[in-house]
């Protein structure tokens, strides 16, 4: 059954041979193919699609494009629903599913219009003031303020679409498929340019789509299909179509929001694109300006551009019997195109005392009445205009006998407001044009040039040919020779003429009546003139202070009325009161646009070492290092990660075990220097490392703290290799880089990051010799490869580099292999230590080891510590210089009451250490101040039995026997620990040694 | 460095052959296994001429440029830095006498995957923020760039047939995914290197 019976039964650019069905707040209804939301609404004869932000007044259709302020829906529902959707830009589809928002139970009868009787204790800053007191129930008012407040609603459910980023590049971007914006294109297009058109709507063309003008003797729509078919066929132009130029940042950096059609499987919902433009145009056309007068927001009441837009483009009639309001002539034409539609337009109210020549005569022909001088006062009715009324009207005084004239449909033009949002957001200056009462952009600050109507030029000719001008100087000053002039336009379009500024409309029987200037946010004329009593004369606090331009639609419509308003009333030139900022995106983007692909596990890139795919399979749990997916345990059936974490570690004091040390750091440095590099970079001596043997090394930050620690192995005479930690490897590589290019230009060293290059993992306890003698082919016995020694051998047919270093205290070598071979030579070591019960160990039974130890690592390496607070002063050499060297002098770094790296041991053997936990004196019930301290790494010792941390204590060193209390909290644990020295287990180092 | 026994590429399991028929508009063919050699020096004329004679190509002087020989190509990663590719076997390697030169074997630290295609701009545009138009981006051009947040070496060889990507080892796996992420709705046609990543040593 056909529903449209507000649909024409000819003309237009919907497909009435493709019916589409729809519903709408559960109505089941018709629309055609070409149809938007709005347009198909208007069909059925449904105006009344939200209720208004504060009052919950009934509000209609407005608009037909991006500045709509009403009618915003909730589009479709579970996970797919998406909130404040304009529905003057939704394509139609079938099966769509739009509701109104921001009312309840339905948008005809809403229990929220209660606010409208109670405006009087509603006004602008009312929450500033009602909710200030007490400040303690700030929590409670916000909480039934947000539930009030908002308009749609989140999807509570995972998407289940995705999304994707394009990066493109051009010659010239036109922003705007208009008649400048094809205009801009085709010329610079012709002229060789690489092109890129991004137009908001479903089709391209602007004003061109509903145009009754005659271009060249062809229909404007013709005009349009030739110039699409002229700019398709050239390989450099790409012509974005759904695809909203959104933010114009430095550089001529610009994103587009584009949405994709059809959906379809294996496409994204939407895409951002990023472009950086060699010149852009920005014709982003201009929007029609409401009037303000009472009850100025009923439903039925639109911008007479819009009237004509539904009539004209989508075939429908939106009032039977229509009344135009206007200060300007363009208005005139929708009174016309009504006319010829068969609406009866029953009056042209129009403050001006005539309008221009030539519309006014067709006007006259159609028979329709002209009343000037006059201005629309009220609109009547209040879920949809009624009638209004009318009144002799000097400077927006109303004045002397109300007359009333029914309608249905009131169309209203204020003038024209030029897109500038684009430009603005480009930090070019507006300029005030008194002529156009508009702003117009004036000063360029980027690449970029306005054209057409976003720069106050009217008129299709006008348009197309400012456009083309744009084009051609973008193509040249692109180094492009400039196309062929375009050949002069024949349109047939009545001239559009002049405008009188008409910002508000007041009579004395109105007075308590809302006059609304920001429909969106219900901000009116009263709201705007407490705001200046109370002294927010500056139109950024206006907007602050009464919401005016805020919303989703951030004042497009609204802002100029609204800042012409503020200056009448502080006295004042528009252009003094200026604007405010704008501010992308220019209409509202998804979030999940703009996070693209990088979202849930694909927010970062991973890493994983060449034997990850082994951890997975073992059932590793991981953890994350940076980027790096390290394993962490590897529990087996049954077992508590505390059991895992003890087993793993006994394995290694008791028989051997395997860790993936692969993520440490490793940088290759040859060269002539290569020792003098080191001996600067490092507190330590270099120059007596015989070749074939690996020291620990510890380098200093400039201001002397400590930078990061490693083993560094002379490999040959002039070839080291250095490790660093996991955390610092990239920073240390980018470090050294910069001393040898910016400070020791005059040393011959040169570095390689073979980080990537080399699997490595390290076999330790005491049977790891035995493992790694069963697989390599040289000797590995102790007289070969004494600790802290290194050669290379092959292992299990690899070439392979050993380290005969030890991180748990245990004997120990760390192996290198090309990392294609990495997993080959785990498993072979693996399988060889099968015997001996190898056990493979995560990161957590590697802290426990190294914590038992006393080794530092990065929670004592907290760029607070000198190598002497970690015990590590005697290291630096005296007879040398090294990076931080010099600031080790500074009175502050020798104090002795300097936090210094000690053990703590559970007083009761049993309880927990909290990492974290602050050190005071005191007792169990009453722990006393000052804090001397923190634990920084802790744990079970299983090798001890009971629990260990490393802490940082005021003068630790000489504490060694007290008894604190470690406090933390957040834990709610108060543990008295004993301070030891921080190695717990074999301080001679026997077994490293082994 | 001598090659070992076995050599499994970090895309061993996910650079697996995948015919997406007759329309596929992206190829990803892996490059495994690769000789890989960092190399650094001052490019003086003598140092160009010491890498020509001991490469056989030239060395690429001017930024973001390659060279190429019958051996192999050379990449320009800096002012003093470049990279020499070959496939695994040919006699490029870090023992090379070049006087002047620091050669570092890295063979293993990247993965390289040829993409081509006729989509292959497109499906590269969704992470590279780098212009590709040929008139920009001609052939023998290699640039570093972050695609996807990951360190990527962008070069087109002077074949023209396509560009190679080459991304460190660890990042493989998030590397591949986007890769297969970004190519799917241009249809991906997968095509292994030989031997499934592993291969016997020569």
């Amino acid at each position: 059954m056909n529903t449209q019976h507000h649909r024409l039964s000819q003309g237009g650019l919907i497909d009435r041979g493709q019916p589409l069905t729809f519903r709408f707040n559960g109505r089941k209804l018709q629309g055609y193919a070409g149809d938007t939301l709005a347009s198909a609404l208007i069909a059925n004869g449904i105006h009344l699609v939200g209720r208004s932000f504060k009052y919950h007044r009934p509000r209609g259709i407005f608009s037909a494009g991006a500045e709509e302020p009403n009618a915003l829906v909730q589009l479709e529902t579970g996970a797919r629903t998406e909130p404040n959707i304009r529905a003057t830009q939704i394509e139609l589809y079938d099966g769509l599913v739009a509701t109104s928002q921001h009312c309840w139970p339905s948008v005809g009868t809403d229990l929220g219009a209660i606010n409208n009787l109670l405006s009087r204790l509603l006004p602008a800053g009312f929450y500033y003031k009602t909710f200030m007191w007490p400040p303690s129930w700030w929590m409670k008012y916000e909480h039934w303020i947000r539930k009030m407040a908002g308009l749609g609603i989140s999807p509570r459910k995972p998407d289940p679409d995705f999304y994707e980023h394009r990066h493109a590049h051009c010659d010239v971007l036109v922003a705007g498929g208009g008649p400048a914006g094809l205009g801009a294109a085709l010329a610079a297009a012709r002229a060789g340019a690489r092109v890129i058109l991004a137009d908001e709507g479903f089709q391209p063309g602007g004003s061109l789509l509903h145009e009754t003008a005659i271009i060249d003797n062809l229909p404007a729509t013709d005009w349009l299909a030739r110039t699409l078919a002229e700019l398709s066929a050239l390989p450099e132009v790409l012509i974005l179509r759904r695809s909203t130029v959104c933010a114009y940042f430095d550089h001529n950096y610009l994103t587009v929001a584009e949405t994709v059609s059809p959906a379809a499987a294996g496409m994204p919902r939407q895409r951002l694109w990023k472009i950086r433009a060699r010149r852009v145009v920005l014709a982003t056309g201009a929007i029609e300006r409401p009037l303000v007068f009472a009850d100025n927001d009923r439903p039925g009441i639109m911008l007479a551009s819009a009237a004509r837009i539904y009539v004209n483009r989508y075939g429908v009639r939106p009032g039977h019997r229509a009344v135009i309001f206007c200060n300007n002539d363009s208005a005139y034409l929708a009174a016309l195109d009504l006319h010829r539609c068969g609406t009866h337009v029953a009056a042209i109210v129009d403050p001006r005392p005539f309008a221009g020549e030539e519309i006014a005569a067709q006007t006259r022909a159609a028979g329709i009445r002209m009343i000037h001088g006059h201005a629309v006062v009220r609109a009547r009715g209040s879920r949809h205009i009624g009638a209004v009324e009318i009144m002799r009207c000097e400077n927006g005084l109303a004045t002397g006998p109300v007359e009333r004239v029914d309608c249905d449909l009131l169309c209203v033009s204020g003038g024209w407001s030029p897109v500038v949002h684009l430009f603005s957001q480009s930090k070019g200056r507006l300029h005030y044009d008194e002529n156009l009462t508009a702003f117009v952009p004036a000063v360029s600050a980027q690449a970029e040039q306005s054209a057409g109507a976003a720069r106050g030029v009217y008129g299709l000719a006008h348009c197309i040919s400012d456009g083309y001008a744009a084009g051609s100087r973008a193509a040249a000053s692109c180094g492009l020779n400039p196309p062929a002039a375009l050949a002069r336009l024949t349109v047939h379009q009545p001239a559009v003429g002049s405008i009188l500024p008409l910002w508000k409309v007041e009579a004395e029987h109105t007075r308590r009546a809302k006059s609304f200037i920001d429909l969106q946010n219900d901000v009116t004329t009263a709201d705007v003139a407490l705001a200046a009593r109370e002294g927010y004369v500056s139109v950024e606090h206006l907007k602050r202070y009464t919401t005016l331009g805020m919303g989703t639609d951030q004042g497009k419509i609204s802002n100029i009325n609204g800042l012409a308003i503020l200056a009448d009333i502080n006295a004042a030139q528009i252009p003094e009161v200026g604007t405010t900022t704008f501010r992308p995106p220019y209409t509202p983007v998804t979030l999940g646009t703009l996070a693209g692909t990088e979202i849930g596990a694909h927010f970062d890139p991973l890493r994983t070492s060449a034997i990850h795919a082994w951890h997975e399979q073992a059932g590793a749990r991981f953890m994350n290092a940076g980027l790096w997916k390290r394993p962490r345990l590897y529990p087996l059936a049954g077992e508590t990660e505390m059991q895992t974490i003890n087993r793993e570690t006994l394995a290694v004091r008791r028989t051997v075990g395997l860790v993936d040390v692969s993520t440490l750091g490793k940088i290759d440095i040859k060269g002539r220097d290569a020792c003098t590099f080191l001996e600067r970079v490092y507190i330590n001596r270099w120059r007596n490392l015989a070749v074939g043997k690996t020291r620990y090394g510890v380098m200093l930050r400039e201001d002397g703290m400590v930078f990061d620690d490693g083993t560094t192995t002379r490999i040959g005479d002039e070839h080291f290799l250095m490790t660093t930690t996991t955390a610092n490897a990239v920073r240390v590589m980018s470090t050294l880089e910069y001393w040898l290019q910016v400070h020791w230009r005059e040393l011959d060293v040169r570095l390689t990051s073979v980080t990537e290059q080399w699997a490595a993992m390290a076999l330790a306890g005491p049977g790891s010799r035995q493992v790694l003698a069963a697989v390599a082919s040289a000797d590995v016995g102790d007289a070969a490869l004494p600790y802290m020694a290194y050669l290379e051998t092959d292992i299990a047919g690899c070439p392979a580099r050993v380290f005969r270093i030890s991180f748990s205290g245990e004997l120990a070598y760390e192996i290198n292999v090309p990392a294609d071979c990495g997993a080959a030579v785990w498993t072979a070591l693996l399988a060889a230590g099968q015997a001996s019960g190898i056990t493979p160990y995560g990161t957590e039974a590697m802290a426990v080891l190294r914590i038992e130890k006393g080794h530092v690592a990065g929670m004592e390496l907290d760029g607070r510590t000198t190598a002497d607070d970690l015990g590590l002063g005697k290291m630096l050499a005296a007879d040398k210089d090294c990076i931080g060297k010099r600031s080790l002098t500074r009175p502050g770094l020798a104090a002795a009451d300097r936090r210094q790296l000690v053990g703590l041991v559970a007083v009761d053997g049993r309880s927990p250490i909290p990492r974290g936990a602050q050190l005071v004196a005191g007792n169990n019930h009453r722990p006393a101040g000052p804090i001397m301290g923190h634990v920084t790494s802790t744990c079970y010792s299983p090798t001890l039995e009971r629990p260990v941390a490393l802490a940082l204590l005021s003068g630790g060193r000489g504490r060694y026997g007290e008894r604190l209390r470690a406090l933390s909290p957040l834990a709610g644990a108060n543990v008295e620990v004993e301070v030891t020295h921080h190695v717990f287990y074999d301080p001679e180092g026997k077994r490293l040694r082994g | 460095m001598a090659d070992a026994t076995i050599r499994r590429s970090a895309l061993a399991g996910l650079a697996v052959p995948l015919s997406a028929g007759s329309g596929a508009g992206i190829t990803l063919l892996e490059r495994h296994p690769l000789v890989m050699i960092n190399l650094r020096g001052v490019a003086d004329a003598a140092f160009c001429d010491a890498v020509r004679a001991a490469c056989g190509a030239e060395l690429p002087v001017a930024p973001n440029t390659s060279g190429t020989g019958p051996c192999g190509e050379i990449l320009k990663l800096g002012p003093d830095e470049w990279l020499l590719v070959a496939d695994a076997g040919a006699a490029w390697s870090e023992k090379m006498i070049i006087p002047g030169a620091t050669l570092t074997d890295v063979s293993h630290a990247r993965v390289a995957v040829r993409v081509k295609g006729a989509k292959t701009r497109d499906m590269l545009a969704k992470g590279c923020a780098i212009d590709l138009h040929p008139r920009q981006f001609p052939p023998g051009t290699c640039v570093q760039t972050a695609i996807a947040k990951i360190n990527v070496i962008l070069h087109q060889p002077q074949d023209a047939d396509g560009f190679v990507l080459y991304a460190p080892r660890s990042f493989a796996g998030s590397f591949w995914h986007w890769l297969t992420g970004s190519a799917a709705e241009f249809g991906c046609h997968v095509i292994a290197p030989p031997g499934d990543g592993s291969m016997p040593r020569r």
